[in-house]
């Protein structure tokens, strides 16, 4: 549109008819902060030129509730459910980087059981978070059928939760030394009937998504992140592999029992939205190979908690680090050897990832704008905490 | 030309196969519910509103510890007692301020007496915001409805709801 | 066609990220940014809800809150055990190398621990990037620490990618004071650092100098003070409860209200 503008502009001048009547100039919009494509509340600010992007920013802080803060405030069991807040998502990831931390710091050694517990809850998070990534991704494209089938398979995910936790979505699960409480009868066979319907349904989808014309011609080649990008800009977890980097935290620094199941890493290679897509739906697949694992070899019986002092002083700092579903979540905490954490911070991945926005819109058209959002995976309540 | 044509018959080809995916889930059964004519059945240990549960006499098993009031992470529980005959801890006010709870369940998990459970009480919604305040009759009576044995710090209460 | 106070507005609007324009090369304009800054700041829209002056962070004794034990920021001799990890060895051997004055030591399983002054930090940070030994090109986490009166610390945690390894931690003691905590800014060296340093600067104070825009960022811009400091004082009415009259009154146990 701009082109054709720009050429009116010059045959005027050209012709000698004196100023051009036809300027073009940026105009800036805002999306959001109640939009349905942001994904929560977040504003992004877009300069344009005609349908290009010249830049674009995201403005964040209107979920803001000072998590950090409030961690500071509370003795550090009680802060496992505002964990949870942070990625609502995926707030099993969220507990257990919090509990790796303050069990690290106490030296806790958590049963074998309730390593497993963690580990098969842990995958099964990553399914429900990608799953629902997805419906929510074929809806910014506009492909509702998707997001309903989507949400349907991972809606049984969350009854397998309600019934394990008692919660479908902040779950307030996981304990420093091990789990709430234990499986409950029958979860074995629920979740493997579970992860075989998953595998169909993951054929399903891709014959919906993956090879449609459409949809290729809407993420292929668009927000084209380079692996030198990525890597500068902080970038983690499905982002960071699709453009083209084999870096996983499971595998890289392995916490649970990532060490002794062989699973792959999918990489992308281009770094397209379409690389994106492509990545996460193949951490489907690989999770619940990793959810089989675990179920196979979950040892009958034994202890969930470790025997964890009544009031807990730890001092010190550290770093704790986990792969969830949208990247590298760490927990850096310092204690000072009360019952209270003295400094929590949190190292989310969205709002690292949010920072991309920029580089990803830059010359891409504004439609591009809602895939590029919807490929990073931003949960909002991580990006403000 | 060829490519032009090529990609058409490419595209139809993929709708088709996306339609047929749909077509399959067009036949298959509903999973709908519709919601406040019909309710899923929500399994034992959901977290609902906490309730006080009391012995088989309908006395409340609570000894006004206060260690739910300590375990909870926003301090929506209040309670007050004073010392009865025989220097006996007696529960005057039990206030749970269900606008603050966040349904997280450690003051359940606290309770060293099973005095507390996690109902499954979900339909909480009122127009008062007082209402919310919930006191210790109407936490005892949601407790005396009890149908199940409690599991997962949660018990059920039959499927009647506070009002 | 657009006159002088659409204009005004259209800046001020733009205002929050200006110097975000050249983050794709990485060519911050520094000037302008803070020009546009202060611009946002005269316009004043007056949405102040806490009208009586506020006492900043840092002239406010800490009161409320219990004395703690001080968490020092610890400075161990850079003895390395012979049972550590590898690349803790050699990241250790690379920096004592290039920089005599630095005491790095093994912090916990492969993790490199240093303490780096301020006026260092530049240097020491280009190094650690672009060494071909460490490689730390990732930076993972920036987190600033209020540790009282030993001052603010900010605390890097850099990793190695794709290797994962090694992996180092540099702490840097602001210079200046706690009203006027200064640290330089790594931006140019690792961008993600960008919003990290505005967080940082927003919930703890530390000015970081280099900064392509150093704006708050999770907060309003209108805030008064840096609620993660310690002595940070919430200037707003408590939230109180709401009873039925018929009902218990309010005890006078202390409902906590130190967040909303």
């Amino acid at each position: 549109m701009a082109d054709s503008e720009m050429n009116i502009s010059t045959q005027l001048e050209e012709t000698g008819s004196g100023e051009p009547r036809i300027r073009t100039e940026e105009l800036l919009i805002n999306m959001g902060p109640q939009h349905p494509s942001t994904h929560g509340v977040l504003r992004v600010m877009a300069r344009l030129d005609g349908e290009k992007v010249v830049d674009a920013w995201g403005d964040i802080g209107y979920l803001h509730r000072c998590f950090e803060k409030i961690a500071e405030k509370r003795p550090l069991p009680a802060v496992i459910p505002y964990t949870d807040r942070t990625d609502y998502l995926a707030a099993l990831s969220m507990e257990l980087t919090y509990v790796l931390a303050v069990e690290k710091l106490l030296n806790i050694e958590v049963p074998e059981r309730a390593v497993y517990i963690r580990f098969i809850t842990n995958e099964l998070q990553r399914i429900a978070s990608h799953l629902l990534w997805f419906g929510a991704f074929c809806l910014d494209l506009g492909a509702v059928t998707g997001f309903l089938y989507a949400f349907r398979d991972r809606e049984k995910i969350l009854d397998v939760y309600e019934s394990l936790c008692g919660a479908r979505m902040l779950y307030n699960y996981f304990r420093i030394g091990g789990v709430r409480n234990d499986l409950y009868q029958g979860f074995r066979d629920t979740v493997l009937r579970l992860m075989d319907d998953l595998e169909k349904r993951l054929v399903e989808f891709d014959n919906l998504i993956t090879s449609n014309k459409i949809f290729e011609t809407r993420t292929v080649g668009v927000g084209v992140l380079t692996a030198e990008e990525a890597i500068a800009w902080g970038a983690s977890g499905p982002v960071l592999r699709a453009s083209g980097i084999p870096y996983d935290i499971r595998k890289a620094d392995p916490y649970l029992l990532y060490d002794r199941y062989d699973f792959n890493v999918p990489v992308g290679t281009n770094g397209d939205v379409y690389d994106r897509y492509r990545v996460r739906m193949a951490e489907i697949a690989e999770s619940i190979k990793l959810v089989r694992h675990g179920l196979e070899d979950l040892p009958r019986g034994g202890d969930i908690m470790a025997d964890v002092p009544r009031r807990l002083s730890p001092s010190g700092d550290t770093y704790s680090r986990i792969e969830s579903p949208r990247g590298e979540v760490g927990c850096y905490l310092v204690c000072d050897g009360t019952d209270v954490a003295y400094r929590v911070k949190w190292r989310s991945p969205c709002f690292v990832h949010l920072q991309l926005l920029g580089t990803l819109s830059r010359g891409s058209l504004i439609a591009d704008m809602v895939a590029n959002i919807g490929s990073l995976d931003i949960v909002m309540g991580e990006v403000d905490r | 030309m060829v490519r032009y044509i090529r990609e058409i018959l490419k595209t139809l080809k993929t709708l088709a196969i996306g339609m047929g995916v749909t077509f399959r889930n067009m036949i298959s059964p509903s999973i709908t519910i519709h919601y406040p004519d019909e309710k899923l059945d929500v399994p034992v240990g959901t977290r609902g509103l906490p309730v006080l549960l009391s012995d088989a006499d309908g006395n409340l098993k609570c000894v006004s510890c206060e260690l739910c009031a300590k375990a909870c992470p926003v301090n929506c529980i209040e309670i007050k007692s004073y010392r009865g005959p025989n220097r006996k801890k007696i529960l005057e006010v039990y206030n749970l301020d269900s606008t603050w709870c966040m349904y997280c369940g450690l003051c359940v998990e606290a309770c060293p007496f099973d005095a507390l459970a996690m109902s499954d009480q979900y339909e909480l919604a009122d127009y008062d915001l007082r209402n919310l305040v919930y006191d210790k009759e109407r936490l005892a009576e949601i407790g005396r409805r009890q149908t199940t044995a409690t599991i997962n710090f949660g018990i059920k209460t039959g499927g009647e709801w506070t009002r | 066609m657009r006159d002088e106070t659409s204009d005004y507005l259209t800046q001020s609007v733009l205002a929050p990220d200006l110097g975000k324009k050249g983050t794709g090369d990485m060519a911050y304009n520094e000037k302008e940014s803070h020009g546009q800054s202060e611009n946002m700041n005269d316009s004043g829209n007056g949405v102040h809800e806490t009208p009586q002056p506020t006492p900043t962070a840092a002239d406010q004794p800490a009161e409320t809150q219990p004395e703690r034990p001080k968490a020092e920021p610890s400075q161990r001799e850079h003895a390395v055990s012979p049972d550590a990890p590898d690349e803790v060895k050699t990241t250790i051997a690379a920096l004592v190398e290039a920089f005599p004055s630095l005491k790095p030591f093994h912090k916990e399983d492969d993790w490199t621990e240093v303490v780096v002054p301020a006026a260092l930090l530049k240097d020491v940070a280009r190094f650690v990037r672009d060494d071909e030994r460490l490689k730390l090109n990732f930076l993972s986490s920036l987190s600033g620490v209020d540790y009282r009166d030993a001052g603010l610390q900010v605390v890097y945690h850099l990793i190695s990618i794709p290797a994962g390894r090694p992996k180092l931690i540099m702490k840097v003691n602001a210079e200046g004071g706690r009203d006027n905590a200064h640290v330089p800014s790594v931006v140019d060296i690792w961008p993600t650092a960008n919003w990290h340093e505005r967080e940082a600067w927003d919930l703890l104070g530390i000015r970081f100098d280099g900064h392509p825009n150093l704006k708050r960022i999770l907060l309003r811009e209108d805030w008064i003070g840096h609620p993660l400091r310690k002595d940070y004082v919430d200037s707003r009415p408590p939230r109180e409860r709401q009873y039925k009259e018929t009902w218990a009154p309010p005890s006078d146990r202390g409902v906590r209200h130190d967040e909303s």
